[in-house]
């Protein structure tokens, strides 16, 4: 049946009739136990565990919490690796009425203390010592009762991520329960199946991106997960469990064609029918692999931490070139200088214990993405750079190097591309393109290629400098490119 | 004057232009605008900097159409 709604008419009457939009987090523990409590909620190499027992054990860990003398609207960091434990540390914390705040777990000690601080955590879910932080067990063993759920309103807080997208300052933006199941609600629709499928948590859940569309949408869509702690483990895992969705940022789905092209398209398991991308741009030329060659449909979505992870999908990759899609409801748009600005249910409240940066981070109400953009006439969102990535010269103009970019990548063999400034051996900063290519490749050729672009593009913007390097790029826990400060 | 004089006061011209720049190595081949970064305004504050160092004018000067050092060299020295 039509309703007139972009994302709700790619889906079936039936599975229309299961969507549900919650306000807080707390109701999804009876629409879970409603509609689907003996269903495999996660699934782990050795025992399935239903929604029945996942909520059960949750009850048991708000117990913890309650033990532990953690009050209402305490944040708790939670700092472990993909696993049973991490979902059920997230569930109790924010359904008992803390807020739980994400902190990686990969890295140095000093790093999630830093964390900790940054985000004025007390306490913490973790399996190592952190100074200045209290831990609480991560497990619920010998609890002999459950704690019920807090009463919650959509406008308390409920979890924090870390944001420094490639600037490397840390941020940790708070989000209330509505923006939280926004996302978790606009994270569901896809245009093949989405309800009772088989995800693989590899996406970190300490990533909004991992716990927002792969996590909680999985769970609110009668789904199991499968969490993934090991990278090492992911082709044995996706053998033996078979998932039907992936979401994935676009490097590790690069990385996973690049695995078919050794072991075979059954590296997937045999029963992937979906792949989500979100986090970076997607390659048009790998999505047109997955669904021509591979017959895995592939969507991609845009947003930041900042929106609850999403802001637009993509499910036409192949006639939608570069296009991050349509928007999602429930927010508004609008463009000043280009820039993406965005104000609806799934903003973020503010970054914890920094009132500056939360202050610039809005004009008016309206939050100010740092992206540009622009929307067709189609009401396709299309981005252009990020405002922090912009290059100034000294005569005034600027260039977003990912326009570059993203011609460079699309010469055949290059792999990675970034466009910086970068002193020669002279020590004149010029307008460097660095590329990581296949080694098999010809540097002359695709040195010619760049070249090409590069005589297409104004004067002030031309590439002085093609360099090629032997190996990727240092990326962020994101996998995006690290990139230098842009001074020209 | 001697070319080797043109280069050297040429190369405190590109330093003043360039101030994070290292010229001590700049040579006859040196590109302007691959080598040294200059852009259409930087190659003209160096032809207006130059006509006060060398006392000359760049008559009917296109600067960008120098393409190394030593073109911008020899035109000064026809012009001493």
């Amino acid at each position: 049946m039509k309703t007139g709604n972009y994302f709700m008419d790619l889906m079936t009457p039936e599975e229309q009739a299961l969507m549900v939009r919650l306000s807080v987090i707390t109701d999804l523990e009876p629409l879970c136990l409603e509609r689907w409590a003996d269903r495999p909620a996660v699934n782990l190499p050795d025992r399935i565990i239903t929604y029945r027992a996942l909520w059960e054990e949750t009850a048991l860990f708000r117990t913890v919490l309650a033990e532990n003398g953690v009050r209402r609207g305490d944040r708790v960091a939670v700092v472990l690796p993909n696993s049973l434990e991490c979902i059920e540390a997230f569930l109790a914390v924010t359904t008992y009425g803390a807020v739980a705040v994400m902190v990686p777990p990969a890295g140095p000690a000093a790093a999630k203390e830093e964390s900790c601080r940054v985000a004025g955590c007390e306490v913490a879910f973790c399996a190592e010592a952190l100074q200045g932080v209290r831990l609480l067990p991560c497990s619920a063993d010998g609890i002999a009762a459950g704690t019920p759920a807090a009463k919650l309103n959509p406008e308390d807080a409920v979890a924090a991520f870390f944001t420094g997208g490639t600037s490397g300052t840390l941020k940790c933006a708070l989000l209330s329960n509505r923006a939280l199941m926004t996302g978790v609600y606009n994270g569901i629709f896809s245009p093949g199946p989405s309800f009772f499928q088989k995800y693989y948590g590899l996406i970190p859940f300490s990533h909004i991106f991992g716990t927002v569309r792969n996590l909680l949408s999985c769970l609110q869509s009668g789904s199991q997960i499968r969490p993934c702690s090991d990278m090492n483990k992911i082709v044995a895992d996706l053998k033996e469990y078979k998932p039907t969705i992936l979401v994935l940022i676009p490097a590790l789905a690069a990385m996973l064609l690049n695995l078919s092209k050794l072991y075979g398209p059954e590296v997937f398991g045999g029963e992937l029918k979906q792949i989500v991308t979100g986090g970076a741009p997607q390659p048009t030329e790998i999505a047109r692999i997955y669904i021509e060659k591979l017959g895995i449909n592939l969507v991609s979505g845009y947003g930041l931490t900042e929106t609850a992870n999403l802001v637009s999908g993509n499910v036409e990759l192949l006639t939608k070139q570069d296009s991050v899609g349509r928007l999602y409801d429930f927010q508004q748009i609008r463009f000043v200088d280009q820039e993406i600005q965005l104000k609806g249910d799934n903003i973020f409240m503010e970054y914890i214990n920094n009132p500056e940066e939360t202050a610039a981070a809005f004009s008016d109400g309206w939050f100010r993405t740092g992206d540009l953009g622009y929307l067709d006439e189609d009401g396709y969102l299309f981005i252009t750079g990020r405002i922090k990535n912009l290059i100034y010269f000294t005569n005034g103009e600027k260039i977003c190097p990912e326009q570059i970019e993203a011609k460079v990548d699309r010469i055949p063999g290059v792999k990675a591309s970034m466009v910086s400034m970068k002193a020669n051996s002279f020590g004149v900063k010029l307008l460097t393109c660095e590329i990581f290519a296949d080694p098999a490749e010809d540097q002359e050729r695709i040195r010619l290629a760049v070249e090409k672009i590069s005589r297409d593009l104004p004067d002030f913007s031309r590439i002085h400098q093609v360099l090629f390097r032997g190996e990727d790029f240092p990326r962020t826990s994101a996998m995006k490119i690290r990139r230098p400060s842009n001074e020209a | 004057m001697k070319h080797e004089n043109v280069i050297q006061t040429l190369g405190e011209v590109l330093k003043k232009l360039k101030p994070e720049s290292d010229l001590s190595m700049v040579t006859d081949e040196t590109r302007l605008v691959e080598d040294l970064g200059m852009d259409s305004l930087t190659l003209l504050m160096m032809a207006l900097q130059s006509e006060k160092k060398f006392g000359i004018r760049f008559e009917n000067m296109q600067a960008s159409s120098f393409r190394t050092v030593g073109d911008v060299c020899r035109y000064i020295e026809g012009k001493l």
